[in-house]
């Protein structure tokens, strides 16, 4: 949850999302959902040369499976809450919290 | 998929985990399947696009990589079996 | 071209001006090779089977094997120029069917005459079968043609002559005729097919109606009709009354040629062509065509409405009806594209909206329900932290919360942020409200029922494990060791503290490896951050009308929340524990010399009250020779770099940046004998000519030193602060003279080195040193010490330094420095001589 409630945060930013096939979209973020699944606005294939396909697209909806990366603009981003919700994420007594290794 | 309520009747293209579809969806689900109606599938090569007509096409929601809204105009200006590009790259999670 | 059947000329006057490749393709029927190669040619490209007809053999095979022509009536043939229209083409793509039709007229032919044929019709028409059993064009043409001359002479005239025909004999038209049924007798669609595509390649764009049959199709016909006589076409053809009536046609249809101005162009068998292209439909494809004609009325009626004849057309002679039609081509040309795009639009757009609204706005919402019902949450701030702080900063710094009014998990707590965006209208927030207690419902229930993250079904052999975001596939399984082997208590050096007593049992070990630090800070950290969220959850101020009992209940039990917390975070800061000195650094400073330790000072500061902040300087100024940023300040240089003890000037400034404005804001209020007492401790336990060299101490010396100084002029009873006795003066003048005496001697010591860089010539050097070198902190503590000092004191002070001042008035005015440098220097040194009255003005630069 925690990436989700991240990544609101970015709703309205421009973002590049890399996927796992090594394209790259440029686009405004609309919004997120639990899965990290991703809608963009205005988007544009980074090379859109070389990856023509959606050329006609506008918008779209990118499955959360398929991102490799998402490009953020740092301004956006307050790393100290970051770490701090991260805190909070790892001492929630969660079903997560137990199956994940306890850093020492 | 909330996200997804937006594309219902809409054209869309989708870009599959291997290929590429068009269509227009009709309805969606929480687990991001999607019905396709009136596929086409975009066999994209240097030589220029083939479309293949498929029908009505129910996608499993894993298998989908990107569902673009295509803007109806661009796309009627644009003949498809014209563009020249290299199959994309197949999406492996 | 060979003789016609009839023996005129069946090249056009026009076509013969025009020569080959304009209008009508003479060059079709050139050479059996042309012909051949344009037909596959076409036939590639329709994508059909056809079949390759040798047209020349065709021609000759009519000339000399059917013999019909003895068989007919030759009188009258005087007339079929008249019939056939000879002098006047018309049979363009704007044929005049009105003006045509008048000349008809005018000719005082009556209809009897002009069919005067009828009788003998059906033979050769049948002959003509017979001879060419094979020729798509033959079947083809053979219906439309119902003057029979048009059967059985040389079809290639009657290609010609069709449309004149068709615009007076036939209704090409009218529903009710349904021209598809003439020839719904067709012995297989194969050959339909082919003719008709031949048919249109042939025709060019000459053939203007050709493409209205199209539509109606052959289906209609074959399915539930059955095909319609000569005889019943005729009879009505009778039955109409005048010439208009010779078109019969639906309400609809007269309304719309009504509405049809002279302007209206007939669609070329191009036009057809490339909207049956864009359609996706090969033209051969007629079935699938009609088929999705049939689909949609509108557009139908559309393309009928664009194939409805000219109408209006007075008698207009051939010069004018060329200029004409000439203007209508080129008006065509600029419309058809913007015509065709536009009916594809509308086409598109009926396709897509066959189905629309199968998914209804109920399905849309359960689906969203089923996503909400994940994410909801009775605590935002559990599952929603980031989001939720990051709004509360952005909206404290006056920008819109990212995202306003999109997520509705924000609305299920904070239902005044939903208000808070009030733009849409009455219905949309009702709409908001409902959702919101759906959501509200949906959290409940949550709440009730503990997270499954395993389910048995009916008949399911064991359990199936449900996957959430919350309860993800496990991919790795490692056991918690501390959880199972050990309690909390066994290791006390990293409990959080969670079950240590309110007063701190000191940890036998004192925490020097680096990991059991960065686990103290977390542990501290989330102290904080329970901290900080008791704060946000802090009962408002202002109790509910008749609930002020439960109200100041709530807000005893939280104050006691809010100590208990902050006692637990004191413990763990370790301020109170003795310094080990056999064991090495005391526990705070641990935390201190690692950066994230040093973030977190300003946010526990925030929670302490000014005893703890005075017990934090007091720790941090008896210890200041151990303190990392004092230790190895002295030397910073780049070349230091990989010294794994060396603290870097960004450390320093972290340090300065973090650390050292909570303790400064407590200086700023704090009374003279607390700071002689923080001077004496100083002196007492550091190594006073060692500590000054750090930038961190000289600014903390610096503070002290001014605010005891601003003490002693009366500016604490400006804070509230009783004037300060004469015991607590000389307890600081003590202190100070002390300060004093230890740096008599050493104050150009206190300068930070120069800054040398690797591989670095000397003339750049000079000015690197002056550039990275800042000692504004120096001048100030100088300036600081100067104020306080005595006559004697200030002209030591001023001999020893004077040598700096004058260097750096020299480098500032020898323009060596860019002025921005420049300036700084004067600043600085102005800074100490402003303490002594003096000004850098004054200083003469010896030359």
């Amino acid at each position: 949850m925690l990436f989700y409630s991240f990544f609101k945060t970015l709703v309205d930013q421009t973002v590049t999302i890399e996927l796992k096939n090594d394209l790259a979209i440029t686009g405004t973020l609309v919004s997120v959902d639990q899965f990290l699944n991703i809608k963009l606005d205005n988007i544009k294939v980074v090379d859109e040369a070389r990856y023509p396909h959606m050329i006609t697209v506008k918008n779209c909806f990118i499955r959360g499976s398929v991102v490799r990366y998402v490009q953020l603009p740092s301004q956006a981003v307050d790393t100290a809450l970051l770490q701090d919700a991260a805190r909070r994420e790892a001492a929630q007594p969660s079903t997560v919290q137990q199956a994940n290794v306890r850093v020492k | 998929m909330s996200l997804l309520n937006g594309f219902v009747d809409k054209l869309v293209s989708v870009i599959t985990l291997d290929g590429r579809v068009l269509g227009t969806t009709r309805g969606v689900d929480s687990a991001g399947n999607i019905i396709l109606e009136k596929c086409h599938e975009r066999v994209f090569s240097s030589d220029g696009t083939e479309v293949v007509p498929l029908g009505l096409y129910v996608i499993r929601g894993d298998s989908i990589g990107i569902i673009g809204q295509i803007d109806t105009d661009a796309e009627t200006e644009m003949n498809i079996e014209e563009l020249r590009a290299e199959p994309l790259p197949a999406i492996s999670l | 071209m060979g003789d016609s059947f009839f023996g005129f000329n069946t090249t056009l006057p026009r076509d013969r001006e025009r020569g080959h490749g304009e209008g009508f393709d003479d060059n079709f029927f050139s050479g059996p090779g042309d012909v051949n190669s344009k037909i596959s040619d076409y036939a590639a490209r329709a994508g059909e089977d056809l079949e390759i007809y040798d047209f020349n053999g065709l021609r000759q095979d009519l000339e000399e094997d059917d013999g019909l022509g003895d068989q007919l009536v030759e009188a009258n043939d005087d007339l079929n120029d008249i019939t056939f229209d000879v002098e006047v083409s018309k049979d363009g793509p704007d044929f005049d069917f009105v003006s045509n039709t008048e000349d008809f007229n005018n000719s005082r032919i009556s209809e009897n005459e002009a069919f005067f044929v009828k009788p003998k019709r059906t033979e050769p028409q049948q002959q003509f079968r017979q001879a060419q059993p094979q020729s798509g064009f033959g079947n083809y043409w053979a219906p439309p043609g119902n003057n029979y001359e048009d059967n059985s002479m040389n079809f290639q005239s009657s290609l010609h002559r069709a449309p004149a025909a068709g615009g007076r004999g036939m209704d090409d038209n009218s529903p009710s005729m349904v021209p598809g049924s003439i020839w719904g007798d067709f012995s297989s669609p194969r050959v339909q097919d082919q003719s008709y595509a031949a048919a249109i390649h042939s025709q060019g764009n000459k053939q203007p109606y050709l493409n209205q049959q199209q539509p109606y199709g052959q289906p209609t016909g074959a399915g539930h009709q059955r095909p319609k006589t000569f005889e019943e076409i005729e009879a009505e053809l009778h039955r109409t009354a005048g010439y208009h009536g010779q078109m019969p046609m639906g309400d609809a249809q007269a309304a719309m040629m009504a509405n049809q101005g002279p302007g209206k162009k007939m669609l070329t068998m191009a036009e057809v062509e490339a909207a049956l292209l864009a359609q996706g439909v090969p033209p051969g494809a007629n079935g699938q065509f009609q088929q999705q004609s049939m689909q949609q009325p509108p557009q139908q009626q559309q393309q009928q409405q664009q194939q409805q004849p000219p109408y209006g057309y007075g008698n207009v002679d051939p010069a004018q009806m060329m200029a004409l039609r000439q203007q209508q081509e080129l008006m065509e040309q600029m419309s058809v594209e913007k015509e065709l795009k536009r009916r594809e639009q509308l086409r598109q757009m009926a396709e897509k909206s066959r189905y629309d609204k199968l998914m209804t706005t109920r399905d849309k919402d359960f689906i969203n329900r089923i996503q909400l019902q994940q994410l909801a949450s009775g605590d935002p701030f559990a599952d929603d932290f980031y989001y939720q702080v990051f709004s509360a900063i952005r909206q404290r710094a006056g920008l819109p919360p990212p995202g306003a009014n999109k997520d509705p998990m924000m609305e299920v707590k904070n239902k005044d942020a939903g208000d808070r965006n009030k733009r849409g209208n009455r219905r949309e927030e009702n709409a908001v409200h409902k959702m919101q207690q759906q959501l509200q419902r949906i959290v409940n229930d949550a709440k009730r029922r503990p997270k499954q993250s395993q389910l048995s079904l009916e008949g399911a052999l064991g359990k199936i494990t449900s996957h959430t975001v919350r309860n993800p596939r496990q991919l790795l399984q490692v056991s918690d060791r501390k959880a199972s082997t050990q309690s909390a208590q066994d290791s006390p050096e990293l409990s959080s503290g969670d079950n240590a007593p309110k007063v701190s049992t000191p940890p036998r070990k004192i925490v020097n490896d680096r990991k059991k630090v960065l686990r103290l800070v977390e542990d501290l950290y989330m102290s904080v951050l329970n901290l900080e969220q008791l704060r946000r959850d802090a009962p408002s101020p202002v109790a509910r009308a008749g609930f002020e009992k439960e109200h100041q209940e709530s807000i005893d039990r939280w104050n006691e929340d809010y100590a208990e917390a902050i006692n637990k975070m004191w413990t763990e800061l370790r301020i109170d524990q003795a310094t080990d000195y056999t064991q090495g650094h005391h526990p705070f400073l641990s935390i201190l010399s690692v950066p994230k330790g040093k973030k977190l000072i300003p946010r526990i500061a925030r929670h302490c009250s000014p005893e703890k902040i005075y017990a934090i300087l007091k720790l941090i100024v008896t210890n200041f020779d151990t303190l990392k940023v004092c230790q190895m300040a002295t030397t910073n240089s780049p070349t230091h770099k990989d010294q794994p003890d060396f603290i870097s000037l960004e450390d320093v400034e972290l340090f300065m940046n973090t650390v050292v404005p909570p303790l400064l804001a407590y200086v700023a209020e704090a009374p003279l004998s607390t700071l002689s007492e923080l001077l004496r401790l100083m002196m007492l336990r550091n190594d006073v000519l060692y500590v000054v060299k750090s930038k961190v101490a000289l600014s903390l010396l610096t503070m002290f030193l001014s605010r005891a100084e601003i003490l002693k002029q009366g500016g604490g009873t400006l804070q509230g602060l009783p004037p300060c006795s004469p015991e607590e003066i000389a307890e600081w003048e003590t202190a100070y003279q002390q300060l004093y005496e230890r740096l008599n001697e050493h104050f150009l010591s206190l300068f930070p080195p120069p800054v040398i860089l690797p591989g670095d010539n000397q003339a750049i050097n000079a000015v690197h040193l002056a550039n990275n070198a800042d000692d504004t902190y120096v001048w100030q503590f100088l300036a600081a010490i100067a104020v306080g000092a005595s006559m004697e004191q200030q002209h030591s002070l001023v001999t020893e330094v004077r040598d700096r001042v004058m260097e750096d008035i020299v480098m500032a005015s020898s323009n060596r420095l860019p002025e921005e440098q420049a300036a700084h220097k004067i600043a600085n040194v102005n800074l100490f001589l402003h303490a002594l009255g003096l000004d850098a003005s004054q200083v003469t630069v010896p030359v």
